[in-house]
């Protein structure tokens, strides 16, 4: 699965200029007049493909979705929300790793993203339209996790959600050889007695108390089950970041309501670790994918879910794990990640479904703005 | 003093006294000394299992010269036997280790083909290896180079008693040991060719020394050359002497015209295909035995038919993790192979922390996990005298088989059953009451404190009596050490073995 | 003859199965635990817990029954002092068998093929010369060279992660945080028919983390009985020879805050220090020092001084045992005595203070964990039965030991070694329930205890019978029956 070297380097380098060149799709934020759009298909709020689609954009929203009326002109492809990255390496500078106290709740991944960051733009170009960025799971306690659009025009951070979620980390990377904690036993108490212990004002608190989403690290299989069964303690039941074991755990969960980050699959992985993702969703466990990060293919993200669909996760599973589920977990479904009436316009235009690895981006909008078109499209033979 | 306990200087003062006797009979034969230990004996009143045939309830088995000459419920017991009362308990032939690389110090030389290696100069007579084999009621060593090697050297088969090798030997030159699993820093395809390359050399210097000896008959002869080169070594072959060949071929040679057995090691099931073709190659079918790894049973489909035995791995169960669904399957192995109609002999496992290391308790569990029992019996006893050649000297308790005798105090298969004595050649050997690195281990602090307080207060009887009784009441045997209780009994037996046939022997 | 294998999967889809409200055992004699035996046993089972045993009892019609004819029932084994793997590592999928058990049996005295180094088994045994002596291969997962010898036994992974190690005490963590409640360990257990473990953490720290009484099947939910059932501490050699000694856990060189004992003094000062000073603490009194133990393990402490919590400690050898005996006396409490190697030169000191003992395992060659502590080499068969005799009535425990040297193989072996079936019966299972206070629970088949049972092929120590059927709280937790 390979992008085009050429394509990221126009998407890099001028991607806004690609889109005057197509006038009749292009709506700047500023544009007085609704447009109308038709695609020959689509990617419905379930995950399904939903057939042909007509809806209208005005002022980054989609005013209105509908069918398109007979004989009107449908543009080929299918038409998706835009991809949701978690725990993204987009918009990062000087990294997020901090290393200052083992509960590190008070820390937020938004102080590291440069507005005017290329790698924006690269996302854009492979159909990503909103970035949740987390602090790295060095601690026990990493910190906040935001979600922001790639829209990052004119040094403006388009925010999406300033506290998306709590993030925590198990297993090796939590551990502190010099200060401690250094064993999982010792990781745990940790957090829980900081869990115990914080006021409703502290970011911490707002886990335990008031329905701060936690999401977990977990660099094992039995990381993840401990994990469960910690927040089960407080009521809770936190989101996961975990791949290898999920077929195994898959049998466990039954009282349990979070979501499990998959990902990032590749080929050479071994089967029981793809089949996992199918393995979740049958036993009713919500599954988003996880894909890139700074050093790794933008389309990743897309490469897990085909994998995950592959291997037995159902495709309408597979292509709400980057749209849908993938805004729920980031704590916006309720401005994009479908395509619904006064959401924000994050689409996206495949060349067909996008769960098809040979399927590419044709055009991308993020919050109504024409961020990237495929050259060839644009420009004349 | 460590020899104790197998009664190692009595075994050996008769041995010796039996050789005396045969050099005054004028017999002198190698190995055949053996027959003429002047021992007569009679192990009566106990249950016999002779592996063979049906289990007697209650009878007796008399060994004369060494050979086991009656047996039977109604066995009239010669004037002369010195007698062994093993009423209540269990005699068993004595089992047989078909594979064992301890007994020595460093088990394979680290080069790859060494024909000419013989275990008998590894051999270590005061191993400890052997004194717990005779505590366990092994009474037959195959000592053998280990796996890591191409080809190993030649194995012996061995008694786990006596004070040099000579004495030790059952016999010499068994087998020679190869391997086709890749010796250590190995890959497969060198260690195939390792081998392949062993016999083609040894094919080549047989060419040129028959061409050689072909030719010296010629110009001895006088007789003019006409034979075409192929003739010439043809004639050749058939006037090669013995002496003419060189350590490093003269083992091969022996076993490939059938002087001794092969023994490959296929640690893997790939590597049995390619240990078959190596015996089919070198027309080695009709004795060749395979040492196998844990997981060769898949490739038990193989060996159905080809009438090749096998001995199992000391692991019985072969473990391996689904690569899908990630469960362990468990394969226990010894079932597998008895279904296949293999002949198999287990090993016991010396790394064990206590029950695997008795050669019974391998077969009990064999038994547990569904092998017949009169299978997981022989898979000790018949099947690996078999596989040594030696079915018609040991392996079950029939008359004509050597009198290599376990008295057990229970049924083998019974965890709990104590090796009471040990029969070799129809000589005690080992006597659990006398096995004083056992008691040690059974030692009772306590008791040895009862022992003083009787030595010093003869007052104090009471005590001391409920002391004794307590530890009778022990299956234990941990009463061993109180020898005011064991002495009637054990008194007897050690006297009688001990002098009588000592005195009878020096008489002779 | 293909379907030999049986998949330990099996065995697990038969725990997820729905709990069957009623069950009917019957076997040829029950083994109630008491010293009585029915002959043509029954038990029922409602709602998780013995209603009825007898002979003969009439089984209500509909109840599921299962009978084993020649079999024999018991209570579920107790393990009182379990190592549980966090992984199974009886299976690795990067080295073939034979390999894998070369690597494992290198600690013994007698090495096959010629002596096993556990670095020749590893793919890049290069990269082992760069780590640090007893850092974690990446590869093979073992300590690398220099330790190896001194670390790895057969069923132990010195984990890392296993015990906290920013200080020497840490009795405010908890085994259960890093116990894998799903690991094939506890299958293991099951075939051995052991149905409740107390899950110690590992012997690296001096008064370590708390151990976790659990289930070794059932729902996950229901598994745990206690997460906090005492205190493990370690007198003896173990908190600075083994784990990974006084290194710190991830490589580098030791530190001023990585500083731990290196004497056997040294161990009893922390002990004695950590006592003190949680008395201090409870006080209200500073607690100074670089050595001082967290605040959060102090409070800990407290509880362990006042008694609500139950003290274990570990001692093998004779000098360590009699250490144990001072130094809670000193403090006024009572303690568990683990492992108890050399117990039979302190049979009088162990009866006047009616010490509860979880001995074991029993051994003549050390394996498992046991191989790698050189102060266990004064083990005799003998002591089990000796500590009997005086009256102590011990536990018996397989700790890390699995398959053929598991917890029913001990009694076995323990039988062998001089004890009569009742008292081996009662080792692994009366008396374990009765030194965790499970009694009223758990470690007899009496009616209104927990449904906790075995049914066994045979005799339940014998070489040739195996658990057929297990159940935990009524469920069927292993079910042969089908296999052979």
């Amino acid at each position: 699965m390979n992008v085009e070297p050429a394509r990221r380097r126009i998407a890099g380098g001028l991607t806004i200029a690609a889109s005057l060149i197509v006038p009749a799709v292009c709506a700047p934020t500023l544009a007085a007049a609704p447009v109308r759009l038709v695609v020959a298909d689509h990617v419905a709020p379930d995950g399904t493909l939903g057939g042909p689609i007509a809806i209208e954009i005005d002022r980054g929203t989609i005013v209105s979705v509908g069918t398109p009326d007979e004989d009107e002109p449908a543009i080929a492809g299918v038409l998706s929300p835009g991809i949701i990255d978690i725990f993204s390496g987009v918009g990062v500078t000087g990294g997020t790793r901090d290393d200052i106290k083992p509960i590190a709740d008070d820390i937020t991944a938004m102080d590291a993203i440069d507005p005017l960051h290329p790698s924006f733009a690269e996302a854009a170009a492979a159909g990503i339209t909103a970035v949740m960025v987390g602090p790295t799971p060095s601690n026990p306690v990493s910190g906040l996790a935001v979600t922001v659009s790639t829209h990052a025009d004119g040094g403006v951070l388009d925010v999406l959600n300033d506290e998306s979620a709590m993030v925590f980390s198990l297993g090796p990377p939590a551990v502190d050889t010099r200060y401690g904690p250094t064993s999982r036993a010792g990781i745990l108490f940790a957090i829980r007695a900081a869990m115990e212990e914080s006021g409703e004002d502290s970011m911490l608190g707002r886990v335990a108390e008031a329905g701060l989403p936690a999401i977990v690290f977990c660099p094992d299989g039995d990381d993840a089950a401990q994990a469960i069964q910690m927040m089960g303690g407080f009521g809770l039941s936190p989101n996961i970041v975990h791949s290898r074991d999920a077929l195994d755990l898959s049998s466990d969960l039954e009282d349990y309501e979070g979501t499990f980050i998959i990902g990032p699959y590749t080929f050479d992985a071994r089967p029981d670790v793809l089949a996992g993702a199918g393995f979740l969703d049958r036993a009713g466990v919500r599954v988003v994918s996880h894909g890139a990060t700074s050093n790794q293919p933008y389309d990743s993200i897309r490469m897990t879910a085909t994998l995950a669909s592959g291997y037995g996760l159902a495709p309408d599973a597979a292509r709400r794990s980057f749209t849908s589920e993938a805004a729920a977990l980031a704590g916006v479904d309720d401005l994009t990640g479908s395509i619904r009436e006064g959401f924000r316009a994050d689409l996206v235009l495949w060349s067909g479904d996008p769960l098809r690895a040979d399927v590419q981006p044709q055009r991308v909008w993020v919050y109504g703005d024409l961020m990237y078109q495929t050259p060839a499209e644009g420009s004349a033979p | 003093m460590v020899l104790s306990m197998v009664r190692k200087s009595d075994w050996r003062g008769r041995r010796a006294a039996s050789m005396l006797a045969g050099l005054l009979a004028g017999v002198v034969t190698c190995g055949g000394a053996w027959a003429q230990a002047p021992t007569k004996i009679a192990i009566t009143g106990g249950r016999i299992i002779t592996v063979s045939g049906d289990d007697i309830a209650q009878g007796t088995v008399v060994v004369d010269n060494g050979r086991i000459t009656a047996v039977g419920a109604d066995v009239e017991i010669p004037f002369d036997a010195v007698e062994y009362d093993a009423t209540g308990k269990v005699v068993f032939p004595g089992m047989i280790h078909p594979h064992a690389a301890g007994g020595m110090d460093v088990p394979n030389e680290s080069q790859p083909v060494t024909p000419f290696l013989n275990v008998y100069d590894a051999i270590d007579p005061s191993r400890r290896f052997f004194e717990d084999a005779l505590r366990d009621g092994v009474t037959t060593v195959h000592a053998s180079p280990a796996n890591n090697t191409v080809i190993g050297g030649v194995t012996r088969v061995v008694r786990p008693i006596g004070l040099s090798i000579a004495e030790m030997t059952v016999s010499a030159d068994a087998a020679m040991k190869m391997s086709v699993t890749p010796k250590r820093g190995y890959d497969r395809m060198r260690q195939m060719l390792e081998l392949r390359e062993a016999f083609h050399t040894l094919d080549r210097k047989l060419e040129d020394l028959a061409e050689k000896r072909f030719e010296e008959d010629a110009e001895e002869n006088d007789r003019t050359v006409r034979e075409s080169p192929e003739e010439r070594r043809e004639q050749g072959r058939a006037l090669i002497r013995d002496e003419d060949l060189g350590d490093d071929t003269r083992n091969l040679v022996r076993m490939r015209r059938g002087d001794m057995a092969a023994w490959i090691y296929a640690g893997a099931a790939t590597d049995v295909g390619p240990a078959l073709k190596i015996t089919e190659d070198q027309e080695l079918t009709d004795r060749t035995t395979l040492v196998l790894g844990a997981t060769a049973h898949k490739a038990f489909g193989e060996l159905e038919g080809k009438g090749i035995g096998v001995v199992l791995d000391e692991s019985l169960f072969d473990r391996e993790r689904d690569p899908f669904t990630g469960d362990i399957r468990e394969t226990f192995v010894p079932k597998k192979a008895h279904d296949a109609g293999l002949l198999f002999a287990l090993q016991p496992s010396p790394s064990s922390s206590l029950a695997e290391r008795y050669l019974n308790y391998q077969a009990a569990v064999c038994v547990r996990n569904g092998v017949p029992r009169d299978a997981a019996l022989k898979a000790i006893t018949m099947n690996p005298a078999e596989l040594l050649g030696l079915g018609d000297d040991l392996g079950s308790i029939d008359e004509g088989k050597i009198g290599n005798l376990v008295v057990f105090s229970g049924d083998p298969l019974d965890f709990n059953s104590w090796v009471e004595m040990v029969f070799i050649d129809g000589i005690l050997a080992y006597e659990r009451s006398k096995d004083h690195r056992l008691k040690e281990l059974l030692r009772l602090e306590d008791e040895n404190k009862a022992r003083e307080a009787e030595e010093d207060e003869d007052a104090d009887e009471i005590d001391a009596q409920d002391g004794a009784d307590a530890s009778e009441d022990d299956a234990a045997g941990s009463d061993s050490d109180d020898t005011a209780a064991d002495g009637d009994s054990g008194a007897d037996s050690s006297d009688a073995s001990g002098n009588a046939p000592g005195n009878e022997g020096g008489e002779g | 003859m293909e379907r030999v294998a049986i998949a330990v999967g099996l065995v697990l889809a038969a725990v997820s199965s729905p709990a069957l409200a009623q069950v009917a055992l019957r076997a040829a004699k029950v083994y109630v635990g008491n010293g009585e035996v029915i002959e043509n046993g029954v038990v029922l089972i409602e709602d998780g817990k013995i209603a009825a045993v007898g002979a003969d009892l009439r089984i209500p019609r509909g109840m599921d029954t299962i009978e084993i004819e020649e079999g024999s029932i018991t209570a579920g084994l107790i393990d009182a002092n379990a190592s549980i793997e966090r992984r199974d590592i009886f299976v690795r999928d990067q080295l073939p068998g034979g390999e894998l058990r070369r690597l494992l049996h290198k600690n013994f005295g007698a090495p096959r093929e010629g002596g096993c180094d556990s670095c020749a088994t590893c793919p890049l045994i290069l990269s082992h010369d760069q780590l640090a002596v007893g850092e974690i291969c990446p590869v093979c997962t073992y300590p690398t060279h220099g330790m190896v010898s001194s670390l790895t036994a057969p069923g132990v992974i010195p984990d890392a992660l296993s015990t906290e190690a920013i200080s020497e005490v840490v009795p405010h963590t908890r085994v259960l945080d890093a116990l894998n409640l799903r690991s094939e360990d506890f299958d293991r257990l099951l075939l051995s028919g052991v149905t409740t473990v107390l899950a110690m953490p590992d012997s690296s720290a001096v008064i370590g983390p708390q151990p976790a009484l659990v289930h070794t099947a059932g729902p996950l939910a229901s598994r745990v009985l206690d997460r906090s059932a005492g205190v493990k501490a370690v007198i003896g050699s173990d908190p600075y020879s083994t784990g990974l000694g006084n290194s710190p856990p991830f490589g580098g060189r030791p530190t001023a805050r990585t500083r731990r004992p290196t004497t056997r003094m040294g161990v009893t000062w922390v002990f004695r220090k950590a006592m003190y000073d949680s008395a201090r603490y409870e006080e209200g009194l500073e607690i100074t020092g670089s050595d001082a133990a967290p605040p959060a393990a102090l409070e800990a402490l407290e509880a362990v001084r006042s008694g609500e919590q139950r003290l274990f400690v570990q001692a093998r050898s004779q000098n360590d045992i009699e250490a144990a005996e001072h130094l809670t006396d000193e403090f006024g409490l009572e303690h568990v005595l683990l492992e108890a190697t050399e117990a039979h030169h302190s049979l009088e000191a162990l009866a006047e203070a009616g010490r509860s003992i979880v001995y074991g395992p029993v051994y003549v060659d050390a394996s498992g964990l046991r191989a790698r502590a050189s102060d266990a080499s004064g083990a005799r068969l003998g002591t089990l039965r000796a500590l009997f005799d005086a009256g102590l009535e011990p536990a018996l425990s397989a700790q890390d030991l699995r398959d053929e040297a598991g917890l029913d193989r001990q009694a076995m072996s323990a039988i062998k070694s001089g004890l009569s079936d009742a008292e081996a019966l009662r080792a692994v299972t009366v008396n374990p329930a009765r030194i965790l206070g499970m009694e009223d629970e758990m470690g007899t088949v009496e009616t209104g205890k927990r449904a906790d049972l075995v049914v066994w092929s045979g005799e339940p120590f014998a070489a040739t019978s195996k658990a057929m059927v297990v159940t935990i709280d009524g469920r069927v937790a292993l079910d042969l029956r089908d296999n052979d």
